[in-house]
């Protein structure tokens, strides 16, 4: 594959630092972060690369692979850096700039769905089952009661995340799978 | 004995799939001085793959709301998953210093009639076992001992990382949950890579999930190198992939079936509360640990 540089384009790297990844101009290329991450060697997810590739501008090349959505979020490139890039910084950046394109895994959009109308991520009918069956006290959590989800539902009403996260009006949860939660 | 009071944030998947855990959690922490009350109407934190992956405000704002309530009640928050304590604490760090963000979160809040004051503090329950209780309060609390039996501990990412934010261990090199196993006798036994990912985070077990149990295996294949009795961790969601990704790994014909515990459920278990309130719930069985080690089915 021919990859043309355009230097020109700092379209995505400006994004990048303006929705959280500011220091990705500080990497140096060195590969710490990539020797401890645990997605590295069974995905497509290669951090050090992905870093450069940002500053290079190389738009497609990141989200055609979709593959930041395989970062587990597990910051320990973010630890490590000893340029203190904040490279896990730089994934949830380019994550944002990705939902703007509308490229987003369904699981997220579930997971968003069943919080905006469930006030939980997971299905809370199943969870009441499981709480009678070692008696646990009563649920008090947003899940017990509408007024609390309505609540939920009014702030992220408020916020992109609604149209991002293609929030629907009527949902019914899918699967009572745990697909979620960090 | 001093007793403190907390604001117990409990997120979604310790009420809503391992209430077990709950009960273990509500049960042991009174024993130890520590009383925990309800949240109410507090909902998820919300998670790193959803909301905070598409819009920092829109995570930030939902955090914030939760806050508030344990700010209401005028009592610290004690998390008791690491994904719950990472948002939640992280959001109560940035809004603490960022004015800016604080009065935008705020407008939106009000429209609920919330408001994020800034005035709590968040923690983990390991800190509040490790740091606020006390090492040697929990040895003189359990009726039964351990003593030569071996665990695995998995602190899990986000209890650890970013440290410069959460600041609640050693990032390189933690220890307060190796020393709470150890107070119930058991030892901790060194595994290779003991600090890295269970594979769950992140989105990754609903993104993808045969890569979740590539990495799940090559965790357990170091795990497994110590020989272990038990898995212990203090994260809901650390412990469901243990539990259920082992399951889905013997479903592929994998020799996996290391018994998986919240760390409260082993403490309950020492102090002799009863097994069916506190460790029912799990897919990776556990009863023949706790019948040949602490004698009850
Ligand atoms: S560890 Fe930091 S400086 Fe080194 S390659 Fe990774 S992001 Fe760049
Ligand atoms: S945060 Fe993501 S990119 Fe960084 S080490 Fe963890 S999985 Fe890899």
């Amino acid at each position: 594959m021919k990859i043309i540089l355009n230097n020109n384009n700092k379209e995505l790297v400006n994004k990048v630092m303006e929705y959280g990844g500011k220091r990705v101009y500080e990497c140096f290329q060195c590969g710490m972060c990539a020797s401890g991450c645990p997605v590295a060697s069974d995905t497509e997810h290669k951090i050090k690369r992905t870093m450069h590739q940002v500053t290079l501008g190389l738009e497609e090349q990141i989200m055609d692979k979709k593959a930041i959505w395989l970062c587990t979020t597990c910051f320990m490139c973010l630890e490590r850096c000893p340029q203190n890039a904040e490279p896990t910084e730089v994934v949830f950046a380019l994550r944002r700039v990705s939902a703007e394109n509308g490229i987003i895994p369904e699981a997220q959009i579930e997971v968003a769905n069943n919080i905006y109308h469930l006030g939980h991520a997971v299905t809370v009918e199943k969870g009441i089952k499981l709480r009678n069956k070692v008696n646990a006290p009563l649920l008090k959590t947003a899940g017990s009661d509408k007024k609390y989800i309505d609540e939920i539902q009014k702030l992220i009403d408020s916020t992109h995340s609604y149209s991002l996260l293609r929030i629907e009006k009527d949902w019914k949860p899918k699967r009572d799978d745990v697909i979620g939660c960090d | 004995m001093a007793v403190t009071n907390y604001a117990l944030y409990t997120g979604c998947i310790i009420p809503l799939r391992y209430p077990d855990i709950e009960n273990s959690i509500r049960e042991t922490m009174p024993l130890l001085g520590a009383n925990v009350y309800d949240m109410v109407g507090a909902g998820c934190c919300p998670p790193g793959g959803a909301f905070w992956s598409v819009d920092e405000i829109s995570g930030l704002i939902q955090s914030a709301r939760n806050i508030s309530i344990a700010e209401f009640m005028e009592k610290d928050l004690v998390a008791v998953c690491n994904g719950c304590f990472c948002y939640l604490k992280n959001t109560n760090m940035m809004l603490k210093s960022d004015k800016e963000k604080r009065e935008k979160v705020n407008t939106i809040l009000n429209n609920v009639g919330r408001k994020y004051q800034g005035t709590i503090s968040v923690y983990h329950l390991v800190e509040i076992l490790h740091d606020h209780i006390g090492i040697e309060k929990i040895k003189n609390s359990i009726k039964l001992n351990l003593d030569g039996v071996k665990a695995a501990v998995h602190y899990g990412c986000h209890l650890l990382r970013p440290s410069d934010h959460l600041m609640a261990e050693n990032p390189e090199k933690p220890h307060k949950l190796d020393a709470l196993v150890e107070a119930l006798g058991l030892e901790s036994v060194y595994y290779p890579k003991k600090l890295s990912c269970c594979g769950a985070g992140g989105g990754m077990r609903g993104n993808n999930p045969e890569v979740t149990l590539k990495i799940l295996e090559k965790k357990l294949m170091n795990i497994k190198y110590s020989e272990p009795d038990c898995i212990v961790t203090a994260c809901p969601f650390c412990f469901l992939q243990f539990d259920l990704g082992q399951k889905g790994l013997r479903e592929k014909g994998e020799d996996f079936c290391i018994p998986v515990f919240y760390y409260n459920q082993l403490l309950g278990l020492s102090m002799g509360l009863p097994k069916n309130r506190i460790a029912v719930l799990s897919e990776t069985p556990r009863d023949g640990f706790i019948k040949k080690y602490y004698g009850v089915e």
